[in-house]
């Protein structure tokens, strides 16, 4: 295992809803390390979104710190995360969220059009990931010609493309079925090993919380349980029978 | 049939939208109203103005009294016309009048004001019988003084007791005088011959008015005149004198409705905008009312129920901000006079505005309700 | 990979540009109904805006303050012995003048009609603002023809006539003194375009008139001068049967100005009710619009779009409809206008003919178009600020 690069010290989160305040993070303390793959479960409302957003640099703690990649992001302003979350964190979402009217080689190109590349040198990684995700034959179509699955995979090739050091799912397979469930968890599976990726994943789905290295449970804005390093092949076992 | 509490509550619920959608039909209905407020307080001026029963004449060829200028031999021919009414003295009810605009610049403020002064003799209030002296009293022959019609009162701030300055001199303002909503009023009038003499037109008049038994003998005084070789005049009623005048506005009112037709149309596509982006949201709502058994056409008459909702809160803003200009007093330029007018909203434009109301509400509805009839209900729901 | 060494910059240009487009091609229904929206309101704008500026145009090039007009002190119309003529010329500090004797006629029975005008030939061109280009020959051509007359542009479109036509009018101003006239030349400037210029001689002989001249119009070297000799001329007449009025040109123009007031104000009032109209219906169109795209502009922030550039999408989107609309609803306008002008339409609105709509409005419709556009997506754009990102994610907790 290398060396950890995602530290989260004793990270607190209150907000308020209407009247209510709701203390989300009650202290959290987290590490994960390079080429790590995480899975992040726990109730819905137990916090662990609101972890998922602070360690994306998607907002910003009450008290804490997220350190990654040995850059305190949790200290940035709005406009510098944004850049620096662009460079370096790739996303995956439940609903695969692309935009609807673009292709899905115009929709991995997306997040490419904020850097200073040329259009070739776009192409060339566009494709690349696309190859990657197997779908070098569906360049051309928009989200709503594609299956929840090739969809999903479009979602992945878009967080790959930047090639970031870490990719954050969030309920990758809660829309589709098992068939293409299995699917996916194999491709991100494929792309922690074979790209040396560091992956959280969040999910209700114990199967694909197996997946993962390494099993985090939180409850009521706490880390509960970790479960090191379990067996992925155990996993796999379990799940064929 | 689908409760209008369904749309009642959307329209609710999106309140920003239908607010904005009804303000692009409050400004059509507000401007239309506005627009045609101004041209029939205009027409209604110059329907005052005019007495079916007096015969106006002017020098031939001048279609406005400004520029008419006859002698002494041409009215004394006039007012020999057959049929005109004598008075209790005997002689004819023949009203010579002189007419000038006269621009008179405020020292002070270097401003013109353009007054329009008549000079007249006594037998004028027997021929323009809707004259009457509200406040004052009326000039008298040979004096320097002025009465003034309500409408130049008004706009200059002038009461009896001023002094009116016209021409080299100050003129005492005795009187304040109204006639019906008239052009009158715009006017101040004064004894003929100081005018006259004040300004070197002696002997020369822009107008006789002569007053007749009825509308049919004023008719026939018109034709004995046309046809008289003598007399070198144009000949009117003076309801078609002024109805004349009124007709410059034909162009501003066919100005108006092109208007308001043109954003009519701007806001029909706005509230079909509206309603596709509403039924759109709903698709599924919409599914579930078939699926409970509304038929296609109630649907349809829901959507098309809704939009005339939108329709008709903004008509009615509208028309409530529309009529907010009722009585507003101003004045314009009519041929060569100015006239003081008010905005007159009255019960046509009122039907107008609401009949574009409606028709807007229908014609911007009508396609996003097909568009709401055509819903799938199994294929929404997936 | 090759991002790493890639500098983050972001590049507000061609690249966006796909986005940008296929976002307006997204819901062609409603961009094409709010586009259509904008067309028409920018046709009606248009036409009204060009009657205001048509007339202030007009008033505009009558505003100089080196051009003095005598008149009559009181009356309209104005009216005073011609004999006063030599004397007013002779103050000092005139450097030119001409007189004008006003001769209004019907071309013909349907009602044509147009305002003559005699006046001194030999410093037309100087003494009458748009005039200064008339070609010399036409100047010259008409001190050899007594009874030529220099025709306004659209007195000729609307008699349909030729130049070196033979033409008699039957006058309003001076009846039965009917004169003939030979057609010299056509004049090119607008503002003249329903007015006819001829010789004052003729007008003295052909209607007997030898007493009375309508206006005097002077030429100063600056306005101080102006002033002085405004000043003398009215002193000269003060004791004298008429008494007159000298001011500048732009004085004059002001007090007919004021005349058209109500009408003109009404007119902006419309304008402005149309711009408003035009706001509403974008700010309409594109809020329903952001409010359909939250969750896809909660994407955008997490994949690093600024909000900025997120603000600059929604707001071009709007400048882009509101400008393409204005272009085109202008350029029908425009159009319209032309072809209504040249009679190549089935039918003609005379209305229009005096309102013909300039080229550069289309320029001015596609900027008015922009600005409605910016007004109205302003503060929808400004609502994508609160667009959470969390609203992209599976629970909200």
């Amino acid at each position: 295992m290398s060396e950890p690069i995602i530290f989260v010290d004793d990270l607190h989160k209150v907000y308020r809803t209407g009247s209510v305040l709701v203390r989300a993070l009650r202290g959290i303390d987290f590490e994960m390390a390079a080429g790590e793959f995480v899975s992040l479960m726990g109730p819905s409302g137990s916090g662990k979104s609101t972890l998922l957003n602070l360690i994306a640099g998607l907002d910003k703690p009450t008290s804490g710190r997220v350190t990654i990649g040995g850059q305190v992001i949790s200290d940035m302003d709005e406009a510098t995360v944004a850049r620096w979350r662009s460079a370096h964190v790739g996303f995956v979402f439940q609903f695969y969220h692309l935009i609807p009217v673009l292709t899905a080689y115009e929709n991995v190109e997306l997040p490419l059009l904020l850097f200073n590349m040329s259009a070739a040198q776009r192409r060339q990684q566009v494709l690349t990931v696309l190859e990657l995700v197997s779908l070098s034959h569906r360049l051309t179509h928009r989200p709503g010609q594609l299956s929840g699955g090739e969809q999903q995979r479009v979602g992945i090739a878009r967080a790959l493309v930047t090639d970031p050091m870490l990719i954050v799912a969030d309920e990758p397979t809660g829309d589709l079925d098992t068939h293409t469930s299995d699917e996916i968890l194999d491709l991100m599976q494929a792309v922690h090993e074979s790209l040396e990726k560091t992956i959280l994943l969040v999910t209700h789905d114990p199967r694909a919380a197996g997946r993962a290295q390494r099993r985090v449970q939180m409850d009521s804005g706490r880390l509960s349980v970790e479960t090191e390093a379990l067996q992925i092949d155990n996993c796999k076992l379990q799940i064929e029978n | 049939m689908v409760p209008a509490s369904y749309n009642y509550r959307n329209l609710i619920v999106r309140w920003k939208t239908t607010l904005m959608t009804a303000c692009g039909f409050m400004l059509v209905v507000a401007a239309l109203i506005i627009m045609l407020a101004f041209v029939n307080g205009v027409r209604t001026v110059c329907a005052e103005s005019g007495q079916p029963e007096n015969v106006i004449t002017m020098k031939q060829g001048c279609s406005d009294e400004i520029l008419s200028q006859m002698d002494k031999r041409m009215v004394s021919r006039i007012e020999a016309t057959p049929g005109v009414l004598r008075g209790d003295d005997g002689w004819p009810l023949a009203s010579r009048e002189l007419f000038m605009a006269i621009t008179q610049r405020n020292e002070e403020t270097q401003q013109y004001v353009q007054i329009q002064a008549r000079g007249m003799y006594p037998v004028a209030l027997l021929v323009h019988t809707q004259v009457r002296i509200t406040r004052g009293r009326m000039f008298r022959r040979n004096h320097r003084e002025v009465v003034l019609g309500i409408g130049v009162a008004r706009e200059h701030q002038i009461h009896v007791g001023d002094k009116l300055p016209m021409g080299q001199l100050e003129w005492d303002v005795v009187g304040i005088f109204e006639a019906g909503g008239s052009a009158f009023e715009s006017e101040a009038w004064c004894d003929m011959d100081q005018l006259a003499g004040h300004f070197h037109r002696e002997g020369v008049y822009s107008s006789v008015v002569l007053r007749t038994a009825s509308p049919a003998a004023a008719q026939q005084a018109v034709e004995y005149l046309e046809n008289n070789r003598a007399v070198a005049v144009d000949v009117l009623s003076e309801t078609d004198y002024y109805e004349k005048q009124a007709q410059q506005t034909n162009v501003l009112r066919a100005g108006a409705i092109v208007v308001s037709v043109f954003m009519a149309i701007g806001a029909v596509f706005g509230v079909t905008n509206t309603m596709f982006a509403a039924i759109g949201e709903r698709v599924k709502d919409i599914a579930v009312m078939r699926i409970l058994g509304f038929r296609r056409s109630e649907i349809l008459i829901s959507f098309l129920l809704e939009t005339l909702l939108i329709a008709l809160i903004g008509g009615a803003l509208g028309m409530l901000f529309g009529y907010a200009i009722n009585g507003l007093t101003l004045s314009t330029a009519l041929g060569g006079k100015s006239v003081a007018f008010a905005f007159k909203v009255d019960a046509p434009i009122l039907a107008i505005a609401g009949v574009f109301t409606l028709v807007m509400g229908v014609i911007g509805g009508l396609l996003p309700a097909m568009s709401a009839m055509r819903v799938e209900p199994l294929e929404a729901m997936r | 990979m090759i991002i790493a060494n890639c500098k983050l910059k972001i590049d507000p240009v061609l690249k966006f540009l796909n986005l940008f487009l296929k976002n307006l091609g997204r819901n062609k229904v409603r961009t094409t109904l709010t586009a259509l929206a904008v067309i028409v309101l920018v046709v009606i704008y248009t036409f009204a805006a060009t009657v205001t500026d048509t007339i202030n145009r007009f008033f505009d090039s009558h505003s100089s303050q080196s051009r003095l007009m005598v008149r009559e002190k009181w009356l309209i119309p104005s009216c005073f012995p011609i004999r006063y003529v030599p004397k007013i010329a002779s103050v000092s500090g005139v450097e030119d003048w001409t007189v004008w004797h006003f001769y209004g006629v019907f071309f013909d029975d349907a009602g044509h009609a147009g305002a003559g005008i005699a006046t001194r030939i030999d410093n037309l061109r100087e003494m009458h603002p748009g005039l200064e280009n008339l070609d010399p020959a036409l100047i010259d051509a008409m001190k050899r023809e007594r009874t030529g007359v220099l025709m306004g542009q659209r007195l000729m479109e609307q008699m349909n006539w030729r130049v070196g036509q033979r033409f008699s009018v039957n006058s309003f101003t001076h009846p039965g003194k009917n004169l003939q006239f030979k057609i010299v030349g056509v004049l090119g400037a607008d503002a003249w375009s329903r007015n006819f210029f001829f010789r004052q001689d003729y007008y003295r002989e052909g209607v007997g008139d030898m007493d009375d001249v309508n206006i005097v119009w002077l030429r100063v070297s600056d306005v101080e001068t102006g002033k002085r000799v405004a000043a003398d001329v009215e002193h000269l007449f003060q004791t004298s049967r008429a008494k007159l009025r000298a001011e500048t040109e732009s004085a004059g123009v002001s007090r007919v100005a004021s005349r058209t007031k109500t009408v003109i104000n009404i007119i902006n009032f419309v304008v402005a009710i149309l711009l408003i109209d035009m706001v509403i219906v974008l700010a309409n169109s594109i809020s329903m619009t952001v409010r359909e795209r939250r969750v896809e502009m909660a994407i955008l922030k997490i994949l690093g779009f600024q909000p900025s550039f997120i603000l600059v999408m929604v707001i071009g989107e709007a400048v882009a409809v509101g400008a393409g609309g204005g272009l085109l609803g202008a350029g029908l306008a425009y159009a319209f206008t032309w072809l209504n002008s040249a009679g190549q339409l089935p039918f003609r609105i005379d209305f229009l003919v005096e309102f013909p709509v300039p080229a550069k409005f289309i320029l001015h419709g596609f900027v008015v178009g922009a600005l409605v556009g910016f007004a109205g997506s302003v503060i929808p754009a400004l609502g994508t600020r609160k667009v959470r990102v969390a609203e992209a994610f599976s629970d909200a907790g």
